[in-house]
Formats: structure tokens, sequence, C-alpha cells
């Protein structure tokens, strides 16, 4: 039963034991299919979302085909893909491609990775805990967003089409009226299912954040990824059921016909189609955080982990993470500049969300504290932590002409919006996926990942993420729409179709890029070299058992003395030889 | 720890446990209070923005008082005799029989509010009023419904504590309890929201 919660002192450890050993593995099915162990769900979160980030960038390939040639057929796979008109993207298959691409990445690719697939795996090992607070409600957590996924793939192979609503599906497109069929329906259970699936981890992540920590294990010597997981868990228990309100209500106008978001008119009355937007926004906002949270505390730890330094500033980083987080819920109004809200109400989104850049820069100036004047060790780890904090600063920055309202009614709904969230809440946070994933592969397979391949992976991504991104800041403030299907339609829009090709190529040579992932993810699998237990030198309690970690996580429940990031003391070199200190051993006196 | 041997430990767990199950149902119960914050906001919005309620042109939805009371009567009885479950199994000596009558009286309760919702539903539809009639009654089906289905969970979780062969590990009976008290209070908030104000 899920509500049966773990106990602290249920094995025959001491009182102060923070959880019980977990049982003995099962058959086959209930070890590797519907495993309770953190680890095992932990995997199943990063292989679904893996796979869906394939999908995902596939049918952006696919868009970005179509803006740098549109009209003509897509190579090889067009005649497959849309043989009712001749391989070439039409209109309606252009909106479903923007439409599941941005569904997929942030609700079933970079969501699973991140909060699923590490913070399961992660969480639970970081704080010297034994499993989750939860663990069957963890299995239904995952089993929950399967079903959320199946549902989504559904929706491509329905007769009217897949949804093409856009990733924010506002009515009145999402309507019945708007679009018709059984698809868009879909759309709608499977976000629903996503976000039941996203709650019920974030009751175990935080449960298990209070309750569960190793003693010794203070808040304040958690380490950064454990506290962005944290964060972000609360963002998600406090906003993710907004938008499943609204989702209800999307739910209830397409399948009952209720109309409270189908515009009234002379003769019939009705709803508010502006009033979805306050609902997703509510939750879109803190989305935006709910994904760069975990990012953010993963880079906040390698960038201190690979300058074996302690991070700079370590509380004052906690506490401008968790002003970032008490802010992300008072800004969703700067996405509605252009619904025609009243100027007052404007400024005041405008003031709260330039707000938000004083603890982000605060951030900032922790990562550069920290890897200034370090011993720096450019591992792929490291220079995808460094990658995200690049690509994030330029995200950020163009951010603050977002939250201006003057200039947001012009750049609105262009590229440059499109440029701007893709390095924030996109590419930040993929680069901080693939930090996590050859930080943390050793641990989870219990092999090195091949180091120059992740490093030639590095350069080509981080190169060409920036080239596409930021070339679409240049279109859009150019003028440049967003969703538009044939940019050369417009006589005006024409100049900009050599930087349309250009972005493209740069997207397919990102896309190319990937492959050298997948070679390294799967020979690293099976042939690359064991790994020790802590191949990265570093103190944190992951690194303490071995790779893989046993069943059961720890032999002995840790007592933790130090925080996470004693690096480069003197002190502990000339005792131990060294330049790190576990956590779980006594500093030298 | 509370004492020596397998008694003081058992006692230890059954505390360190309820204590987990507490701050689990509280976030839990947060994240489903807020899908209802959100339902009520958009209810607020809409109703704001009307010149009258129900909007100019929509037909007029019958009071259906007697229902609507009885409902509500219903959800403040069940959540009595959850709280009375909690009593008696905090009882000493404890008391099973208590625990299981209360629970029994629960269930009962929550049947018989579901059934007078889906009798106000269909008085509804009788009326000639239905989900797209407009916006005042896209709002009481989408919330009486959306609502029910959550008072069912709550009559399932009594139920299966009810027909369970063993006692209820510890904490769970307090998180079926307080679920119930959520799905009470929500009722009286959309109770007081739609149908009073």
């Amino acid at each position: 039963m899920a509500l049966d919660a773990r106990t602290v002192s249920d094995d025959d450890q001491t009182k102060d034991s923070p959880g019980p050993a977990a049982e003995a593995p099962g058959g086959l099915w209930r070890r590797a299919v519907f495993s309770t162990d953190h680890k095992v769900i932990g995997r199943q979160f990063l292989w679904l979302g893996l796979v869906f980030l394939a999908v995902a960038g596939t049918l952006a390939m696919l868009i970005r085909w179509q803006l740098a040639h549109p009209g003509a057929p897509v190579p090889v796979v067009g005649g497959l893909l849309f043989p009712a008109s001749g391989g070439v993207v039409s209109p309606a298959a252009y909106t479903a491609l923007f439409t599941m691409h941005g569904t997929i990445m942030i609700f079933f690719a970079l969501t699973p990775i991140l909060i699923g697939g590490f913070g399961n795996f992660c969480l639970p090992l970081l704080i010297g805990a034994r499993d989750m607070a939860f663990p069957v409600l963890n299995m239904l957590s995952f089993w929950t967003m399967f079903v959320a996924t199946a549902i989504l793939t559904a929706s491509f192979f329905t007769p009217l089409g897949p949804p093409a609503a856009g990733w924010t599906s506002y009515p009145t497109l999402s309507t019945a009226v708007g679009a018709p069929g059984v698809a868009q329906t879909l759309w709608v259970l499977a976000i629903y299912l996503n976000g039941a699936s996203s709650v019920m981890g974030a009751v175990n992540y935080i449960t298990t954040v209070i309750r569960f920590r190793a003693p010794g294990m203070t808040f304040f010597r958690m380490p950064l990824t454990v506290w962005g997981l944290w964060l972000a868990s609360i963002l998600n228990a406090l906003f993710v059921p907004v938008l499943a309100a609204g989702a209800v209500l999307l739910f209830f106008d397409r399948v009952f016909g209720t109309r409270f978001f189908i515009a009234g008119s002379a003769i019939k009355p009705g709803g508010d189609p502006v009033l979805y937007q306050h609902l997703f926004w509510i939750f879109g906002h803190p989305e935006v955080y709910i994904l760069i949270l975990p990012a953010w505390g993963i880079a906040g730890d390698l960038l201190s982990f690979f300058s074996r330094k302690p991070a700079y500033g370590y509380k004052v980083t906690v506490g401008a993470l968790i002003a970032i987080v008490v802010l992300s819920g008072v800004v969703y109004g700067h996405h509605m500049f252009v619904t025609g809200m009243s100027p007052l109400l404007g400024e005041g989104f405008m003031v709260l969300t330039m707000l938000i850049s004083v603890p982000s820069v605060i951030l900032g100036v922790g990562w550069l504290g920290t890897v200034w004047r370090g011993s720096i060790r450019l591992t792929t780890p490291m220079l995808f932590a460094l990658g995200l904090v690049t690509v994030f600063g330029l995200g950020g920055f163009t951010g603050l002409f977002l939250a201006d309202v003057l200039a947001d009614v012009y750049l609105h709904d262009t590229f440059f919006v499109v440029g701007h969230f893709h390095l924030t809440m996109s590419a930040a946070v993929l680069l901080g996926a693939f930090a996590a994933i050859y930080f943390w592969f050793p641990k989870m397979f219990g092999r090195m990942m091949n180091e120059p391949l992740g490093k030639l992976h590095f350069a080509l991504t981080l190169a060409t993420v920036i080239v596409t991104f930021g070339l679409q800041l240049v279109l859009g403030y150019a003028g440049m729409q967003r969703r538009l299907v044939d940019p050369s339609a417009y006589a005006f829009l024409r100049p900009l179709m050599p930087l349309n090709r250009v972005v493209s190529q740069a997207a397919f040579v990102m896309g190319a890029a990937q492959i050298l992932f997948v070679v390294n993810f799967f020979y690293s699998l099976f042939w690359g070299p064991r790994a020790p237990a802590n191949p990265w030198q570093v103190g944190t309690l992951d690194w303490t058992v071995a790779s893989p970690p046993p069943h059961h996580n720890f032999d002995q429940v840790p007592r933790v003395f130090v925080g996470p990031h004693e690096l480069g003391n003197p002190a502990v070199k000339a005792a131990r030889g060294v330049d790190f200190l576990p956590q779980d051993q006594e500093p030298p006196t | 720890m509370m004492g020596t041997g397998t008694l003081g430990r058992a006692a230890a767990n059954d505390e360190d446990a309820r204590a987990t199950v507490t701050v689990g149902m509280t976030v839990a119960l947060a994240a489903i209070a807020m899908t209802f914050a959100g339902l009520l906001l958009a209810y607020a919005i809409v109703r704001v923005q009307s010149p009258a309620w129900p909007p100019p042109g929509e037909v007029t939805l019958p009071a259906l008082w007697g229902l609507r009371l009885g409902a509500t009567a219903l959800a403040l009885a069940g959540s009595g005799a959850m709280h009375a479950a909690v009593r008696a199994g905090r009882a000493l000596p404890g008391s099973p029989a208590g625990v299981r009558w209360a629970l029994g009286a629960a269930t009962a309760a929550g049947l018989a509010f579901l059934a007078l919702q889906a009798a106000s539903l269909r008085a509804l539809g009788a009326a000639g009023v239905h989900p797209a009639s407009g916006l005042a009654a896209s709002v009481v089906y989408a919330l009486t419904a959306f609502h029910g289905l959550h008072a069912l969970v709550a009559v399932l979780l009594s139920l299966s504590l009810l027909v369970a062969r063993r006692p209820a590990r510890p904490g769970r009976l307090l998180a079926v309890v307080a679920f119930w008290h959520l799905v009470t209070v929500v009722w009286l908030v959309v109770f007081g929201a739609v149908f009073v104000a």
C-alpha cells in the first residue's frame, strides 16, 4: 500500500537509522519491472526519458527542415512520415510537430531524466537513506508516467492526426471546436497523468528529505543537488495541481460540453479562453524552475567537485535558490502581457520578474567564485556543468527583455521567445542532464563512460546549441514569428531565410552529435572499464558505496560529519593523502 | 529509544511511521487542495467577469436545497465517524470493534453522500440543465463531479480499511482520515461558494 511508510528504525539497527534494509530482491518481474527500489525506478525513468528525448529531438529536426527548406520533401523519411503530401511537411503536420516536440521535451523527456531518473537514483544515496519514504508510491509514480507516455504515443495514431494546439494547448484551439477528434483529449489525459506522477514523486522526495536524512546530515550539509531536487519538488507539489485543474476543465469542455474556455457570443453565453492561460501559467512559470533547479543543484556540486574547492557561498546559494522558488510563484503574468492585462498589473509582474535576476546573479557569482582559482579538472561532467552555466547565462540575460512589458509586446510570439526559452529551460537543462549522466553513469551502471568521446560530444553540442538558439534570438528580434510554417511566404521575412538555414544546419549537427552520446552510452554500458567506488574522488555519500550500490545502499547507515564539498583542505591532504574528505569521515583534528 | 526489547522498538517504529506518513500526507493534501484551488479560482474569475450570476441568457438552476443540504450533512457525518475511528484506535485498551463500527458508519455516510450528489445531477438533467447549458451549469457539473470522484476515493479507502483482515499499519488510518477531512472541507467550500453565495 502506498501509504505504508518505511519506518526510521524498524530494522535491527540503531534508532537513528534512516531506513530499513530494503527487502531481498525477488524474481525478475519484481526486481526489474515492478521494483520498489529507488535505484531501479531511477533507471526506468532515465530510459523512458532518453527514448522520448530521441523522439522529441527527431521532431525538432523535422521542424528545422521545414523552416530551412519550406515546401521541399523531407529527405529519406519524408515519404514514410507524410505520404499524403508527398513527403512535404504540411501546415497541419508542422503544427502537430511543434506541439508534440514541446510537449514531449518538457513533460516526457527532461522531467523524467532529471527529476524522475536522477532524483530517484541519487536522492536517497546522497542523504544516506536506504530508499524513498514511500517505495510503493514511488513505483506507482513511474508506472503512472508510463501510462501517460502510452496515451500520448497513442495520440500520434488517431484518425485526425496528433494533437496540434501547441505545448501550451491554449483554447480555443484546444477545445472541441478548434481541435476535433480524440487526439487532443488524449493529450489532456496524458498531461493529467504526467502531473499525477510528478506529484507522487514530489510527496516522496519532500518526505524523504525531511524524514530520512542520515544522522548528522543537517540541511546545510546536504549536497546542492538535493537542495535543487527538494525545492523543485515543493514547486511540483504546489503548482502542477493548478495545471491539473486547467486540464480537468479542458477535459470537461471537450468531453461533456461545458463552456469554461469557449467564449460567449451574442446568442450563446460562454466562458473565457484567457482563463485557461491563467491556470496554465500559474503552473507554467514555476515549471521553468522545476526543470532548472535540479540542473542548478547538480552544476553547483560538480563545479565544486571538479574545481577541488568548496562551493563558494554555499549558504547564500541555498538562500538564492529559496528566493527564486518563492518569486517563481508570483511572476506568471509576464507570460500574458499581451492579453490585455491592466497596465498596473503588468508593471507589478514586470518588477517581480526583474527581481528574480537578483538571486539568479547571486547563483552565478557563487558558481564563478567556486571555479575561481580552483584546481580545475576538465572532465566531461565538469564541461557540461560549465556549459550549463554559460548557456543559462545567455538565456537568463535575454529573459530581461521579455520581462519588460514594452519590449515583450514587440518580441512576444517571435523567435526571440523561442531562442530564450530553449536556452534557459531546454538547452541548459539538457546540458545539466548530460552532466548528470556522465557523472553518475559509473554509479548507476558500474562502468565508466569514454572521456574523449564525451568531450567531443560536449564541444559539438555546446557550439551548436549557442549557434542554433542564439541565432533564433536574432531571427525573433528581426521580426520572425513563432509557429510559422513557411517564413518565405512573407516578403519581409525572405531576407531571413539564409539565417534560418544556418540555424537548421547547426541543429542538424547538434542532432548528429547526439549519436556520439548514444554510441558512448551503449558501448560503455557493456564494454566500458569497470568503475571503482569513487572514480571522481569526491566526498558525498553516494560515492562511499560500491558502483553500482548494493540493494540496501549502505551496509551501515552513515553518520555525517562534514558538508558535501570538503575539498582542497591541506589538513585533510596531510592526514589522508587525498584532497577530499568523505561526508561520513570525521575531519582531522 | 522508547524502552528496550521488541515492544519498545515497535512503539518507536509506530511513532516514526506515523510521523513519516504525516509529512507525506500533508504534502499530498496540499497538492490536492491546490487542484481544487485552481478550479475555484477559475470559478471566481468567470463569476467576477459576469455581470450577473447565472450570466444573462442562461437558464436559472434549480436550487435542490434538500439534496445539497442532505449531502453536506452526510459529508460532515462521514468526517465525524472517521474522527471517531481515530479516537477508538487510540483508546487504551484498543478498541478494534469501535474502529470497525466507525469505519462502517463513515463508509455508509460516504456512499449516501455520493448517491445524493448523483441524484442532484440527475435532477438538474431532468430540469433541462446540462453541462453545455451555460457557464453556471458548467461550474456545478464540473465541481460536483470532480469532487465526487475524490469522495469516491475516500469511500474506497475507508472500505479497504474496513475489510482488511489485519489492523492498518501505523499511520494509514490517520492518512485516510486526513483525506476524508479534506474532501469534507472542500465540499463545504464548494457548497458555500457555488450554491450559497
